[in-house]
């Protein structure tokens, strides 16, 4: 059923339709009132009457619970993931938010299967981080408390104000229809991301690792801006589509339709596509991203290797859509461009991966190479519309799905392995593999998870880390089958075919460094400062156990998945 | 009116100067103003074609793009900021701990 709305109009449906993204505000304003109610009095003044104002003073017993935040933001964010999940069950509703109304109306959002499916990804991947954090800044009360037990009581309201302002964010991102909406919805997100990386402020590692993600992010985002500004001087809007009514032309006409290839749209692209490649990590703006990996507290960590990667990929495949239309007369040479940046990024990332001895830093470049895989998923579903195919049918249809059910599968085990490292950390920074050695013999259950993830990501049948690189490959086979009529020659095939295989090799290369975390952990002996049992954390535990779960369910069947992945990738 | 084509020019202008800025630079508040020069620069072909098309919509971006510049700097300092208290120096040179 589609609604087109006005947004902000009386008798419209906007709170309808943006009713995950109104509750996740609605918790951020419940998040910055709740943990200041107190008994606070104000004197009216030249009296003796005092009225109660209740905001400060000395706050309440139940409102100054440190671990009050924590539940308001996991009851905001299941709320916001319920009402998510309720408005495309059934039928399945599509919403067009629209400014202005008439000759002026410009396409804001468009809320469909895409968008809440990528909405849903993101609210159990915050979901998860932040129940694991309730024990990463271990909030108590008490009078015997640390310095540090007292600064992090003090911190957790920030903490989640911060995740839920991501939250809000991301939702944007998803929903985006106009590229400038997409920048700011990318804005608020990654603003509250560069805090949450130098959150651990008190070590040195987090201040690095939040300075230099800092630095790199601000000036990539920057140059994105100015990307967008010069698509504006060219094309007048920066819609994504034509628009019938007001006789807008979309960037993705005016790309298909242009004579030759003008300075100024390509340059402009250039430059958008330089932001969305930083938050992708992709070869070459990967520098910080380890470094951000490390410095950053590791649930952090898994935040930036699954959400902020997903983020950055919704935006390059509404690019791609754009500047892949088969009218384009460059589109095979973007194509050749991103197949070429997919190859270097997946055997960069692998290869450094393999030389890496600290697990985060392991974990960062596997990610790198991850984003490689994708970018190669990317590239074959360009070429499938530049040859002038239905971007929803056949291989398309196949390799968006693929990807979209690869970036949901990765909050079940990139998540899961970073949880494992965050439940390690809690006797002190994670720095080499040596301080995961001899886990076994310290946490059997905990080992073995960290096992599973690891076979999981280096794709292992019967996990969920096989099925979407199953898919993944599968995809791009058969997009390079397109032109073979009958039988296989290898002169029939398109030239993604080998980006296949680069695909193949390079997970059988990424094998060997996930599993040598396995025999660190099951065969080595534990260093001296790490013989005791694990912290009996049970919210991080609870977390892993959640993923572990993920991770074999979703290998075992992932049917109900797959098919939302491709109700999801249809309405692209 | 000033042609809008100075303006776009001042903008390519102030955008080469942040990002080479931005990439010789080693103190961090240095390369933080580059990248503001650069969204100035955005601020500024927004406004030009803005006039140009006659379009409203590009001065809202303009005035949100100032927005986000506001909430960059502002984070951007106080991270530099623990950085310094940390290690006493905010050259990106001197700040290398983090490595394999």
């Amino acid at each position: 059923m589609v609604t087109e709305v006005q947004l902000f109009t009386e008798g419209g449906q906007t709170w309808e339709a943006l009713a995950p993204e109104i509750t996740l505000l609605l918790g951020v304003v419940m998040m910055l009132i709740i943990p200041n109610l107190g008994d606070a009095k104000w004197r009216i003044p030249m009296t003796q009457i005092r009225l109660p104002v209740l905001f400060g003073g000395k706050r309440f017993r139940a409102t100054s619970d440190p671990q009050l935040p924590a539940m308001l933001a996991v009851a905001t964010l299941l709320t916001a993931l319920w009402q998510a999940v309720m408005s495309q069950s059934g039928e399945g509703q599509t919403w067009y938010l629209t400014s202005g109304s008439g000759a002026e109306a410009n396409l804001m959002l468009r809320v469909d299967a895409f968008s809440r499916l990528m909405e849903s990804v993101f609210y159990v991947a915050l979901l998860l981080i932040s129940v694991a954090m309730i024990d990463r800044m271990p909030a108590k009360r008490g009078k015997s408390l640390q310095m540090k037990q007292m600064i992090n009581n003090r911190r957790q309201a920030d903490f989640y104000i911060l995740l839920l302002m991501s939250a809000i964010g991301m939702s944007v991102v998803t929903m985006a229809m106009d590229l400038f909406m997409f920048f700011v919805g990318l804005e608020i997100a990654s603003l509250a991301i560069f805090v949450l990386v130098a959150f651990q402020k008190e070590t040195p590692e987090g201040a690095e690792g939040g300075a230099k993600y800092f630095i790199v992010g601000a000036i990539s985002s920057a140059v994105g801006l100015y990307g967008l500004s010069l698509l504006y001087i060219w094309n007048g809007n920066l819609q994504l589509l034509s628009n019938t009514v007001t006789g807008q032309i979309g960037l993705a006409e005016a790309w298909g339709t242009m004579d030759g290839v003008g300075a100024l749209p390509l340059l402009g692209l250039c430059f958008v596509l330089v932001g969305f490649a930083f938050k992708v990590s992709a070869v070459p703006f990967h520098f910080a991203a380890p470094d951000a990996y490390s410095g950053a507290s590791a649930p952090i960590g898994g935040l930036l290797a699954t959400v902020s990667k997903a983020m950055g990929f919704i935006g390059l495949i509404r690019v791609l859509a754009m500047i892949a239309s088969p009218e384009a007369e460059s589109s095979t040479v973007w194509m050749m461009g991103l197949g070429i940046i997919s190859l270097v990024t997946m055997t960069w990332g692998n290869v450094a991966a393999l030389g890496s001895d600290n697990p985060k830093r392991m974990l960062a470049y596997s990610s790198v190479a991850h984003a490689g895989y994708m970018l190669a998923g990317l590239t074959a579903y360009g070429a499938w519309i530049g040859e002038g195919n239905d971007a929803t049918t056949g291989a398309g249809e196949w390799i968006l799905a693929a990807i979209l059910f690869h970036l949901a599968v990765l909050v079940a085990f990139k998540l899961g392995a970073f949880l494992v490292l965050a439940l390690v950390e809690l006797d002190g920074q994670i720095t080499s593999s040596k301080d995961l050695a001899g886990l076994a013999k310290r946490d059997p259950v905990i080992a073995t998870a960290m096992f599973i993830f690891m076979l999981s990501l280096a794709g292992v049948p019967p996990l969920a880390g096989f099925m979407s690189k199953f898919l993944l490959i599968g995809g791009i086979v058969k997009m390079s089958l397109v032109d073979a009529a009958s039988g296989v020659a290898m002169s029939d095939l398109h030239w993604t075919f080998w980006l296949a295989l680069a695909v193949f090799l390079n997970s059988a290369i990424s094998i060997f460094y996930y599993l040598r975390i396995g025999v660190v952990m099951f065969f080595d002996a534990p260093p001296e400062d790490r013989r005791k049992p694990l912290a009996r954390a049970w919210y991080i535990r609870f977390t892993i156990w959640a993923c572990l779960t993920g991770t074999l369910l979703i290998g075992l069947n992932a049917d109900f998945l797959i098919e939302y992945c491709q109700t999801a990738a249809a309405t692209i | 009116m000033i042609d809008p084509t100075y303006a776009i020019g001042l903008g390519a202008i102030l955008f080469t100067i942040g990002l080479w800025g931005a990439f010789t630079n080693k103190n961090a508040i240095i390369v933080l103003m580059c990248a503001e020069l650069i969204l100035n620069a955005v601020n500024i072909n927004f406004i030009a074609a803005a006039a140009q098309y006659g379009d409203v919509t590009g001065w809202v971006y303009a005035v949100i793009a100032i927005a986000i510049a506001a909430a960059e700097v502002a984070i951007g300092l106080a991270i530099f900021l623990s950085l310094y208290s940390q290690r006493e120096t905010i050259n990106l040179d001197e700040v290398r701990l983090l490595k394999n």
